[in-house]
């Protein structure tokens, strides 16, 4: 606390404790200096405002400034230093200065007041400031003696309250006055700099304090460390020293923070007292925010919730004012402010579109500690962020945990502190799963039962990566993530290999598969299934069978889908009844479809009955593809029958009609009557927007157009739309808009997909891959800018929903927007590739 | 030479601006008193300072800054107080026994008016103790020279607190001043000012009350001038330019105001030592670029901040949008600036173009208007312009 006292207080540490311990800004200090020594104020000499944001070394360069004046005999015998602290307040006219000047003298030669009693004699005068002041002269001249005045928040204080006429009054007295000098500081406050309309500022130089360089950081951490005496390995900490000025924007005063409770600290507690930091820096932080005016106050925070560099736009589509978004114009104009004021910091673009962030990292990791939404699902992102900076690269974060562990185990560890690390670094994906996993036991081992459960799943967490990814199919991305661990983690094995089968990557999960041990039951089950894809088909009956044995359930309907494989379709049967058994549901439309292949029609017309019987109503449209198969007399009649029925009591049922459709297609010459039933099919699909989600919506939808697409049938495509209402708004309008796109008819596709963009903002995933399978004909006939309008614009939020498409299509445009690829994010580097092979496949297939 | 950026040049400081000097000496010599016109920053205080301290034979300057001053009276006053503080006059009341007991008699009187009068919250008319003062001294001991700075801004000030009025009968009782018989054989006023004076004139009364002013232009330096001004100046930073690195220079900043090369070189010098590199072209580039830093605010802003004074309403939103204009496009063609005073309904197009021209911020060639300086253009470009 003494040290931090200094910190915030120079004027509070010895005069000697300061010259030592000055080490930075040592430039500007001799320059200063210099100019002091080698002018002998014969005429007014150069005055000068300091001007930097808080903590960034005025005043300690003011008192320095003083300190040598007094230290060198050939100033200190005629020149006299006086220093104003920050909180003078009552120093707010001209009057008020020279009377305190006065009173200054007095104590300095120790006159029992004689100086300042003098000026009750100018009380009641009109020229009562001009009286004190020539008074004030008089003295100096007579003593022989010149003033240089150090004046601590000079602008806020004093200039800022300083009426007309005594500014023009100042700028006579700098313009003629050799008497005095004035040697200013001023924080940058961030509702704007000064009115340099005013008369008097021209007179002063105006030194701006920098944020402190890699270099100068590196410098003042090592001055400082001799002379604390503390041992810090340097020439290893030096990334972290220049990670320490950039998240410090070069503030002294937040470096020196930072230096004290982190990299001066030896036994490891130090990120625990990071919170204890921030909240120390909380004042310096929380009136720079309150300074601001309230529509930078938001801005600010947009760009800090963001963390990541943002554009004005982008900003603009986050700030609400009365229900209107603000103006792009606004936000460019406040942006420019924030930048002139050294809160954001302006990355240029070779755009007019630059990007934004907030300069001092440290500022946003605090703001997103102190400020953040506590109901965001990472509640502890702050100190994602700053671990991930410090640590900057895998390697660091790794090195830091292991070091973190040692702590851990001896037993000092605060637990909270751990629990709040541990959560923080699952938010990363920048540590290798191993050291999450290790991490998270060790930290597990010091925590009660009670604590424990804060701790995040090591199994959920990363089945919470690959889990989703699995879930979406998305095996080349689980690969990709598996492979990528430094060191190969066993227990993912199972995983790993069936995803390996999931892409036909038969070698590799052939090899890879006879080295796994199975230990969880799960692991028998991913082996099961995996050598089923490898068509092992009686491993996979063995490790699915020993599933079942460690427990498992729910696949009895794989098992006897491996026996259908192998051929021996009795068995299979027989598995599929287990399944059925177990309600297992599926089981039914497997089984009636081994019965099928075994043309086993009695047995499939039973099961269907008997599913249908048990809930499965869907089975009852199966029954009729049964009785279409199977070309058992009287069964077309069946069908035919139960469809007239149904069609009956559901006259506009899509999917009775889509079978009636069906019936008619096998019917000879029934194609236009099965086309007639499809088309009301899509029609009444088109009518009832729940019955958009049936697969057989899909499947009627293959019937009338993706087969007409895979057989790249324009025509026919073309004839079937002709026949189609299409409703605004429709997914099947994407259809259209496909079909457009084919025929290079560009217009009108943009325009559908705009409209049922416009209509379709809560539509399902369903009617997103249609939107991409358009983006990516779009992409693939070239039409980048055409597909860009789309992005472009933000009622769609294309950019968001449909990122790896945007990043796709930004790989294309990268000469126009080369610095939007830039943003794009590691993860989505994979998807980004697979969808341009896609679209220079699509560019073949859709010539 | 020490750069004294944003001072007065004083003393060593000064660089010798002969021509100047020549012309004010020259308009003295016929007994008339000048009205010293030029731009913001060329250099007017530094010449009046050196006029003072550096008088030619038969010349007695007073310098005085009226800026802050707001009432006819103080401003005599100080006019008063300055006159008998002066080096001046103390060497005229030192070379006559007969002026020294004038002003003694003059003197005494104020102290007792001062004693007897204030209390009745009264100021002596100084005025008139001026002209008693001016009375006192005889023409053989030469010419006394009252050099009146910011006077424009005085007059603002009184028309701010008083009124026309006010301000009108300050102006007339000025040239009354230099018309007393006992004044003009004796005495001339050189006024000057960061504000234009005629401008100002005219808000307040008609150009006839000053048309006894002769003007005489301060100019800026011709480009061997501004050399010797670099190389003085960067002496003091022991560096020497080469001929080729000082062309450069002068061609870059164009516009050879003191103000502007002392801004370079003080630019310079840092690039040079924060770089540690020698100077070459590329860090004179740099040097310029640093020039228009926020941190020169002081120094710019005033240049387009005062036309708020000197413009009002549409005629302001016209010079400020003409002047973003010729500082995006480089220039502006009598066509379009038509066009502008149209938009804005400018009814004297002319006179606010010649303003602009006295003042240094545009001049006109080939039927275009262009900055004068390309700092200034830099920096209306890049702080000025949305």
């Amino acid at each position: 606390m003494i040290i931090e006292n200094k910190i915030y207080n120079p004027a509070a540490q010895p005069k000697q404790w300061l010259i030592e311990h000055f080490v930075v800004r040592t430039k500007v200090f001799e320059k200063i200096f210099k100019d002091i020594q080698s002018g002998k104020m014969k005429y007014p000499e150069q005055h000068y405002l300091i001007q930097g944001q808080r903590g960034m070394g005025k005043t300690t360069l003011l008192l320095r400034l003083k300190y040598e004046i007094e230290n060198t005999p050939s100033l200190n015998s005629w020149l006299i230093p006086v220093f104003f602290n920050e909180e003078s307040y009552d120093l707010t006219t001209l009057s008020n200065l020279w009377e305190k000047l006065l009173k200054y003298l007095d104590d300095l030669w120790e006159t029992n007041g004689k100086y300042y009693n003098k000026t009750d004699e100018f009380v009641g005068r009109p020229d009562y400031e001009q009286k004190c002041f020539d008074y004030l002269l008089q003295i100096l001249k007579e003593e022989k003696k010149k003033l240089v005045i150090f004046f601590d928040n000079f602008g806020q204080l004093f200039l800022d309250n300083l009426k007309d006429k005594e500014q023009h009054r100042l700028r006579e007295i700098l313009m003629t006055c050799a008497e005095l000098r004035f040697i200013g500081a001023s924080a940058i406050v961030l509702k704007d700099l000064h009115d340099y309309s005013k008369p008097f500022f021209e007179f002063f130089k105006i030194i701006n304090l920098e944020g402190l360089s890699k270099t100068e950081t590196f410098d003042l951490i090592k001055k400082l460390t001799e002379k604390s005496g503390t041992e810090i390995d340097l020439e290893k900490n030096k990334p972290k020293i220049e990670t320490l000025a950039i998240l410090s924007g070069g503030v002294i005063r937040t470096i020196m923070l930072i230096y004290e409770a982190i990299l001066a600290d030896q036994d490891g507690t130090a990120l625990r007292d990071l919170e204890m930091i921030l909240d120390r820096i909380t004042p310096l932080y929380k009136h720079r925010i309150e300074d601001l005016p309230v529509q930078q106050r938001r801005i600010v925070d947009v760009i800090a919730k963001n963390w990541d560099a943002i554009s004005a736009k982008d900003i603009a589509a986050n700030i609400r004012e009365d229900g209107q978004h603000l103006a792009t114009k606004i936000i460019s104009a406040q942006l420019q402010q924030l930048e002139k004021n050294n809160v954001i910091e302006k990355k240029q673009t070779s755009t007019k579109n630059h990007l934004y962030q907030l300069k001092e990292r440290f500022f946003n990791i605090w703001y997103l500690m102190r400020l953040g939404d506590r109901k965001d699902k990472c509640r502890v992102i702050w100190l994602t962020k700053f671990l991930e900076m410090w640590y900057e690269d895998e390697a660091g974060l790794s090195l830091f945990v292991s070091e973190h562990i040692r702590h851990l185990r001896s037993g000092k560890y605060h637990s909270s502190s751990a629990i709040l690390i541990t959560e923080a670094l699952s938010n990363t994906n920048k540590l290798d799963i191993d050291s999450f996993e290790t991490l998270v036991k060790e930290t597990s081992a010091i925590l009660n039962d009670d604590q424990k459960k804060y701790l995040p799943d090591i199994d959920k967490h990363k089945l919470k990566a690959i889990g989703q990814l699995l879930r979406k199919k998305q095996y080349v991305k689980i690969i990709e993530i598996l492979t990528s661990l430094e060191k190969r983690v066993v227990s993912f094995d199972p995983i790993f290999v069936y995803c390996l089968t999931q892409i036909n990557e038969i070698t590799k999960a052939t090899e890879l598969i006879e080295t796994i041990e199975p230990v969880k039951p799960t692991d028998y089950l991913l082996i099961g299934l995996s050598h089923s894809k490898l068509k092992n088909y009686l491993k996979s009956i063995d490790n699915l069978k020993n599933y079942i044995k460690k427990g498992g359930t729910g696949v009895n309907f794989n098992i006897g889908n491996a026996y259908s494989a192998l051929g021996d379709k009795e068995t299979a049967i027989s598995f599929y009844d287990k399944a059925i058994e177990e309600k297992d549901l599926r089981a039914y439309d497997r089984k009636l479809l081994t019965l099928f292949s075994l043309q086993r029609w009695d047995e499939a017309e039973k099961t269907a009955l008997e599913g249908i019987q048990m809930g499965v109503k869907e089975l009852k449209k199966v029954l009729i593809m049964i009785y279409l198969f199977s070309e058992i007399n009287g069964h077309r009649d069946k069908a035919k029958e139960i469809l007239d029925k149904e069609l009956k009591l559901h006259e506009n049922d899509p999917e009775w009609n889509y079978l009636m459709g069906m019936y008619f297609y096998f019917e000879k010459g029934g194609k236009d009557k099965s086309l007639e039933f499809l088309l009301k099919a899509h029609q009444n699909y088109l009518k009832d927007k729940e019955a958009l989600t049936s697969i057989y919506y899909g499947m009627n939808l293959n019937l009338l157009l993706h087969n007409l697409e895979d057989n790249r049938d324009k025509n026919k495509m073309k004839e079937v739309f002709e026949n189609i209402e299409i409703r605004d708004g429709d997914d099947v309008s994407l259809h259209k808009s496909f079909l457009d796109i084919w025929n290079s008819d560009y217009t009108p596709a943009i325009e559908t997909i705009k409209t049922w963009l416009a209509f379709g903002k809560n539509e399902t995933r369903v009617s997103d891959e249609l939107l991409k399978h358009n983006l990516l004909l779009l992409m693939s006939k070239k039409q980048f800018h055409l597909a860009y309008t789309l992005f472009e614009n933000k009622d769609f939020q294309l950019k968001e929903i449909l990122k790896p498409i945007y990043y796709a299509l930004m790989h294309y445009l990268k000469d126009e927007y080369p610095n939007e690829i830039v943003k794009m994010g590691e993860e989505l580097r994979q998807p980004v590739a697979d969808i341009m092979k896609r679209v220079e496949e699509m560019a073949i297939e859709y010539k | 030479m020490k750069n004294s950026l944003g001072n007065p040049a004083r003393g060593e400081a000064f660089y010798d601006r002969a021509n100047e000097i020549k012309k004010i000496y020259k308009v003295l010599d016929t007994g008339a008193s000048i009205y010293l016109a030029a731009p913001r920053r060329v250099g007017k205080t530094s010449i009046l300072r050196h006029l003072e301290e550096f008088a030619q034979g038969g010349y007695h300057f007073v310098y005085v800054i009226t800026e802050s001053i707001d009432d006819e009276n103080v401003f005599f006053k100080i006019i008063f107080e300055q006159l008998l503080k002066s080096d001046a006059i103390k060497g005229l009341a030192k070379a006559s026994t007969h002026v020294k007991q004038a002003f003694t008699s003059i003197i005494d009187k104020v102290s007792s008016i001062q004693g007897v009068e204030l209390r009745e919250g009264k100021e002596p008319d100084y005025y008139e103790l001026l002209i008693e003062l001016f009375t006192s001294i005889t023409p053989d001991l030469g010419r006394v020279v009252v050099m009146v700075d910011e006077f424009p801004q005085t007059i603002q000030n009184i028309l701010d607190k008083s009124g026309s009025e006010a301000a009108q009968k300050f102006i007339q009782r000025n040239r009354e001043l230099r018309h007393h018989e006992n004044v003009l054989k004796k005495t001339s006023f050189i006024y000057t000012g960061s504000v234009s004076l005629f401008p100002m004139i005219q808000k307040v009364t008609s150009l006839t009350a000053i048309n006894d002013l002769r003007t005489v232009e301060v100019s800026p330096l011709g480009p061997k001038d501004a050399k010797i001004f670099i190389t003085l100046l960067m002496e003091n930073d022991s560096i020497k330019l080469s001929e080729s690195l000082l062309d450069y220079i002068i061609y870059k900043i164009s516009w050879l105001i003191p103000f502007h090369l002392q801004l370079i070189q003080q630019e310079i010098i840092d690039v040079h030592e924060s770089t540690g590199e020698e100077i070459t072209q590329a860090s004179i580039d740099k040097a310029l670029e640093q020039i228009v830093h926020s941190r020169n605010k002081p120094q710019f802003e005033p240049y387009f901040s005062r036309l708020a004074k000197l413009f009002h309403q549409q005629d302001f939103d016209f010079v400020m949008e003409v002047l973003q204009y010729v500082a995006v496009n480089n220039k502006i063609g009598l066509d379009i600036l038509n066009d502008k005073a149209v938009k804005f309904g400018v009814a004297d197009q002319k006179l606010i173009m010649e303003i602009l021209e006295s003042d240094g911020y545009l001049f006109i060639s080939e039927g275009s208007y262009r900055y004068t300086s390309p700092i200034l253009q830099l920096w209306c470009k890049k702080h000025i312009c949305k």
